[in-house]
């Protein structure tokens, strides 16, 4: 589990009480006080202020999503069984599904998988796994002239590596707070049989109005 | 010696950046369907305001999103909704300016995340951006940001719903934080955008079919024009979503005697004029409005802000009046000199307290759902709003949706102009494009080389050339480097993930505009200059070509 980062919230209280003490005319009784709410409003205007925050992915969640994946992959079953002599296993990766409450961009979505299918991509050579070009990005790229079309036509792949991203969304007037869940598994085409899963969870907090 | 300290400091306080927010001439330009231009006074803008810091930031990307979005640079305006996305998401992130907005100008310390209103309308135009693209589950997810909570404040003595204005003058300024009950949002096109997402994306998982009958009931509660869309849509009579804007939005101006309180006033009047439609020449249906930004912008619980508007008058005038008793009542120079200091502080900071009026200028004053049934390739689809003649859009080329997808959505911005151009009403394409299968006249040759195509030069179109008996000696990379030599962009990618003017119109991109669009009737339904080369590969091929074919 990931902390919060750090809060505006205390800050924002005491310019709020800033600004109250210099509307509220029964404190202000003298140059002395006038001086002080002067130098609170200078101040307040100098200071950089604390931290604003999102609860949306960061390139940092994703790497460090990436990185415990494919150490789960590695250390799989799925994995260990297999050697250079094995059959041949050619699995196709596809995009991450965003079934989360915020925004994960196409582009983010693939490197949340290639993230991963490079890290094991030597591990998968040494165990006769190999991996092939997506079917969403053979059809992208022969649309565009690209490829030609007869390109990747004998992929052929056995297996197809998904996953699912996640939220449980908590807010209230002072923030936000979501729990992010990554599902990914592998699955054997022909039988459907998932033959490897894993899950990484954290969660990712802001405080502040949304608005604001 | 204390005076003498204080008077500098309070001189050094910023009076604030003097940026100009609004652009009096975006509104105009898009109501014309001057889609280019709009853009290319936006990149200046924002080739200036690359920082994050920059308090215009997302007021220029949210602006620049749209303008792609209505000219049909779908891809394209991607890059500036999710810069702007990504700083609206950030929470708080104004809280510990309010202070330095009170010492300076609000614009010039406050970065633009717009009124309540605006920052839902950046969220669902980013959903309709993305819906453009089939990208579902991003729809739904940027549409739900739009649905936070409103703050109602109950009603008066006389049973109206109070406004801002009044819980702040008759009640303590913390009963803004504190004297409202959270309220579910009536963002009808944000409820709709969500359930449109679910939908898109129901064959992954029946329960996705489920939240868009949610959503989708939502929207109908807030919205009851959309009931029929929806029906349509959710029973399989329709596959086809278009989002049809009409009208200039709101505009935001100034009152008060410190010109501290802003308000809307409208530019195109709200009516209830419907939208007609027609697909292929027949099946004409009125469809009614389902969101007006003249309402939005007058009702109380979609604004905020008031209250630092309010509050920057005050201290200015506190600070003002307490100083003038101080100078004129102290028996010390110290004491006048402090009172001097705050007297001048106070008139800088009454001059600070107008109150900030940028505002979205790109948005409409009107949203209609339509869900129509389309069936056959290179379909044509007429938009009119009843009594405004000069919105007529007549939009070609459209297909039903590629498989593996269900539904698609389509942007559409009218014109609001007197008269209709004739490229809003031709509705024949007369150049050969990549969404256009038919053929054309002249469409055996690229438009660069004198011919009449426009399509990315991949093998497939390089077949059609050669079925015309021209560039037979040309292989698809010698004509995909002939376009670069004569700096031609082939996709998004190449312009840096933004948008550019289309060959046709004098520009350096080749990327099609998407059909059911402004931008793809104004680039392909009208007739354009023929092409003048840059460079001396383009000229040799052509001369080259010509000694062939003589």
């Amino acid at each position: 589990m990931r902390a919060v980062p750090p809060t505006a919230l205390p800050v924002g209280v005491f310019w709020r009480w800033v600004i109250k003490a210099a509307l509220t005319r029964r404190r202000v009784s003298g140059p002395n006080r006038f001086g002080a709410i002067a130098l609170c409003l200078l101040l307040a205007a100098c200071a950089s202020g604390a931290r604003p925050g999102s609860t949306r992915l960061t390139i940092g969640d994703m790497t460090e999503i990436a990185d415990r994946t494919a150490q789960a992959l590695a250390a799989s079953p799925f994995l260990a069984g297999r050697t250079a002599d094995s059959a041949p296993v050619v699995i196709a990766i596809t995009r991450v599904e965003n079934n989360t409450s915020d925004v994960i961009t196409r582009s983010e979505q693939w490197y949340l998988m290639q993230a991963v299918a490079n890290q094991v991509f030597d591990l998968f050579r040494d165990r006769n796994v190999t991996m092939v070009v997506p079917a969403e990005r053979l059809a992208l790229a022969r649309r565009r002239g690209a490829i030609e079309a007869r390109a990747g036509q004998t992929r052929e792949p056995t297996h197809v590596m998904t996953a699912r991203f996640t939220t449980v969304t908590r807010s209230d007037a002072g923030g936000r707070r979501e729990l992010y869940q990554a599902d990914y598994q592998i699955t054997k085409i022909s039988t459907g049989e998932v033959v490897w899963a894993d899950s990484v969870e954290f969660t990712r907090g802001a405080l502040g109005r949304s608005y604001n | 010696m204390r005076a003498r300290s204080v008077i500098p400091l309070l001189a050094s306080v910023p009076i604030g950046c003097a940026h100009s927010g609004s652009d009096p001439v975006l509104a105009p330009l898009a109501a014309a369907g001057r889609y280019p231009e709009a853009r290319e006074r936006l990149e200046q803008r924002i080739a200036r305001s690359r920082d994050a810091e920059d308090r215009d930031y997302v007021l220029d990307r949210v602006r620049l999103g749209m303008v792609e979005l209505a000219d049909g640079q779908v891809d394209a305006a991607e890059t500036p909704f999710l810069a702007a996305y990504d700083l609206l998401r950030v929470q708080g992130l104004n809280d510990d300016r309010t202070v330095r907005a009170l010492v300076g100008t609000e614009s010039g310390a406050i970065t633009w995340k717009g009124e309540p209103f605006e920052q839902a309308a950046a969220y669902a135009y980013f959903a309709a951006q993305l819906a453009s693209v089939s990208d579902w589950g991003n729809v739904h997810a940027a549409a739900q940001q739009s649905l936070f909570l409103l703050a109602d404040f109950g009603t008066g003595p006389d049973g109206k719903e109070l406004s801002y204005e009044q819980v702040y003058r008759d009640n303590d300024e913390d009963e803004l934080d504190k004297g409202y009950q959270p309220i579910e949002t009536n963002f009808a096109p944000g409820y709709f955008m969500a359930g449109l997402g679910d939908w898109g994306r129901r064959g992954l998982d029946p329960g996705f079919a489920d939240s868009a009958h949610d959503n989708f009931r939502k929207a109908v509660k807030y919205a009851p024009a959309l009931e029929p869309v929806v029906d349509a849509l959710t029973s399989g009579r329709a596959n086809t979503v278009f989002w049809v804007d009409f009208g200039e939005g709101p505009e935001k101006v100034r009152e008060g005697e410190h010109a501290e309180i802003s308000r809307y006033i409208a530019r195109t009047p709200s009516d209830d004029a419907p939208l007609i439609t027609m697909v292929n020449g027949t099946a004409r249906t009125e469809v009614a409005l389902a969101a007006d930004f003249n309402v939005y912008a007058h009702d109380h619980r979609w604004r905020a802000r008031e209250d630092l508007r309010r509050a920057k008058a005050a201290v200015g005038e506190l600070l003002a009046q307490s100083g003038v008793v101080v100078a004129a009542t102290s028996d010390n120079d110290t004491g006048r000199l402090v009172g001097l200091g705050m007297l001048i502080a106070g008139a800088l900071t009454s001059s600070g307290a107008a109150a900030d009026i940028r505002h979205n200028e790109l948005l409409p004053q009107r949203s209609y759902f339509v869900a129509l049934d389309i069936t056959k390739p290179d379909s044509t689809v007429m938009f009119q709003v009843a009594n405004h003649p000069g919105s007529r859009l007549v939009l070609p080329a459209i297909d039903p949706p590629r498989a593996p997808e269900t539904v698609q959505f389509r942007y559409t911005r009218l014109n609001d102009l007197p008269q209709a151009p004739a490229w809003a009403t031709s509705g024949e394409v007369l150049y050969a494009n990549d969404f256009y299968d038919a053929r054309i006249p002249g469409d055996g040759l690229p438009y660069i080389m004198g011919g009449r195509c426009v399509r990315t030069p991949t093998p497939e179109t390089l077949q059609r050339y050669h079925a015309a008996g021209n560039l037979l000696d040309l292989t698809t990379n010698d004509l995909r480097n002939l376009y670069r030599d004569e700096g031609i962009t082939l996709e998004v990618g190449e312009q840096a993930g933004g948008g550019a003017r289309h060959i046709l119109e004098g520009g350096t991109s080749l990327v099609s505009p998407l059909p059911g669009t402004a931008g793809y009737a104004r680039v392909f339904c009208a007739e354009h200059g023929p092409y003048i080369p840059r460079s001396d590969a383009l000229r040799r091929a052509i001369a080259h070509e010509q000694e062939v074919l003589r």
